[in-house]
């Protein structure tokens, strides 16, 4: 047993315990403005919080969550009428192993059906990139339009896998694991084409993201 | 640290009995096994506390606590086959050892609990055959992926197999509660009774309690049966009698909420559940192990 195997193994456990000592079991959390202060009005819609109970609270876990529907003004003919829904949930540290919910399994889970996926790239209102993913989803004869992704460090992210990799990444570069999901939906109306439910979010979600890293650090 | 002491035993046990050795060099004969020990304890410390607690917390994992438990006990049982094997101290280890390491040291900066984990499992396999050779790996192989049951599995992957079972299993059940008088509407996950919704914060969830059947199945299957193949069919049974479990108890809480009172028997039905689950999926096991026995009887034969 006093063999060089011997003293090298514990030569080789001695040097990680070393290299895992000098790193601290805390993540580097950035200040960040609560999300119930994002705008009230963006793009001519009026916010009405709805709030998530306790149940769906303690199933999302440790984090800062908004949950809000944008109505345009009541009488009027032009698209604003129909509402827009956000969704962000922003969790400060991922450490525990809690992690973001995805859209793939609640909306299925809450009698939702995927009917077409793309990952689609557009410009915010001051010209930054975000890539995101388009979802339509179906449930009987009501057709909703949905744009999400993960947000995390100034990056975008629609997939999933792709968003946890670089949770790793960065948590070994920056000692940070604070993330988000950014969902947008509005209904497809039955009048209406894809394309104009399409435009509606898309412009919404424009008008809304360049106030995302003052909730969500880059 | 219940891992410290399962290393320490399994390190410890497969040493044959000193032959002829004086007295001073047995008392020394310990210590390198106890100074690896100790590092194995200052690196794993962390890892294995909060590996307890998420045995405590996650109701898919409180089998963990069973898991070491077992392992002794397939040790114990295997004491005769261990000492039998011939001991090869074999530099083919040292490779192993520094991969887990650099896998536990990744799991740690990437903050990835099952990388680092996992690598506590390679790691013994790597001092095990650095110290005693291939041929005792070999014949660790079994408590070694015993051990993995202990580990939670990331959600992400997870759910790709749990969460279309969950879907199979609210459809299954919101199409049997009509037949029993209670009227549903289901969607997804969320099963509308008449007078409230069920299954409501579940709905992102995967099927619950598929890591521990799959658990007991296996422990069961060792006990109660004595061919590879057969204890594999065995744990494999343990997804559909999942399944079955988890219609009975969300057809369970329908009835209860139909015909009885429906705030008692939320509370009832999630006291309960873990053992009504428990005690059903035990019987579908032992039901699946008589079909077994009756579509092939066993042969005499020796393990």
């Amino acid at each position: 047993m006093k063999s060089p195997r011997f003293w090298l193994v514990i030569l080789l456990l001695a040097a990680t315990a070393f290299v895992l000592q000098t790193r601290g079991d805390a993540d580097y959390v950035p200040a960040s403005q609560p999300l119930n202060q994002m705008p009230e009005q963006l793009d001519g819609l009026t916010a009405q919080d709805i709030p998530l109970t306790d149940d769906t609270l303690a199933v999302l876990g440790k984090g800062d969550f908004l949950n809000r529907i944008y109505v345009g003004p009541l009488t009027s003919t032009n698209s604003h009428a129909i509402p827009i829904s956000l969704f962000i949930g922003y969790f400060p540290s991922q450490r525990t192993g809690q992690t973001m919910h995805s859209p793939q399994n609640c909306l299925p889970g809450a009698g939702w059906t995927f009917d077409s996926q793309r990952y689609v790239s557009f410009q915010d209102i001051n010209g930054k990139n975000y890539r995101v993913g388009e979802y339509v989803i179906s449930n009987g004869e009501i057709k909703q339009f949905v744009i999400y992704w993960y947000q995390a460090h100034g990056r975008s992210i629609p997939n999933e896998y792709k968003a946890k990799l670089y949770m790793i990444a960065d948590a070994i570069r920056m000692n940070r694991t604070d993330g988000a999901l950014v969902r947008v939906i509005t209904q497809v109306l039955p009048s209406e084409s894809l394309e104009s439910a399409r435009e509606r979010a898309t412009q919404f979600t424009q008008q809304m993201a360049p106030n995302l890293p003052r909730f969500i650090p880059d | 640290m219940p891992y410290a002491v399962d290393s320490a035993a399994k390190v410890a046990n497969p040493e044959p009995p000193p032959t002829s050795l004086s007295g001073a060099k047995a008392r020394l004969e310990w210590l390198p096994y106890a100074s690896i020990a100790l590092l194995l304890a200052v690196l794993y410390y962390r890892v294995a506390i909060k590996l307890v607690y998420d045995w405590s917390t996650l109701p898919d994992y409180s089998h963990g606590f069973l898991v070491p438990f077992f392992v002794a006990f397939l040790i114990w049982d295997k004491r005769k086959v261990l000492q039998s094997t011939p001991i090869r101290q074999s530099w083919l280890g040292v490779p192993l050892v520094v991969f887990s390491l650099a896998v536990l040291i990744l799991g740690i900066y990437g903050v990835e609990l099952f990388t680092s984990r996992m690598s506590f499992i390679f790691l013994m396999a790597g001092l095990i055959w650095t110290f005693f050779g291939w041929a005792m790996v070999r014949a660790l192989r079994f408590p070694l992926l015993v051990l993995v049951l202990a580990i939670p599995f990331p959600a992400i992957v997870f759910n790709q197999i749990t969460f279309p079972l969950q879907l199979l299993a609210s459809r299954i059940a919101s199409d049997i509660l009509p037949l029993l008088g209670v009227p549903t509407l289901h969607e997804g996950n969320v099963i509308e009774l008449p007078v409230m919704k069920l299954e409501v914060a579940e709905a992102c969830s995967g099927i619950r309690s598929l890591m521990s059947l799959f658990t007991l199945s296996v422990f069961y299957g060792y006990f109660l049966e004595h061919t590879t193949r057969r204890r594999v069919i065995l744990a494999l049974a343990s997804i559909p009698i999942a399944v079955t479990a988890n219609v009975a108890r969300i057809v369970g809480t329908g009835l209860c909420v139909q015909y009885w009172d429906p705030e008692k028997a939320l509370g009832f039905f999630h006291e309960f559940s873990g053992w009504v689950m428990f005690v059903i999926s035990l019987a579908c096991l032992y039901l699946v192990h008589r079909a077994m026995r009756l579509i092939s009887p066993e042969k005499a034969q020796t393990t």
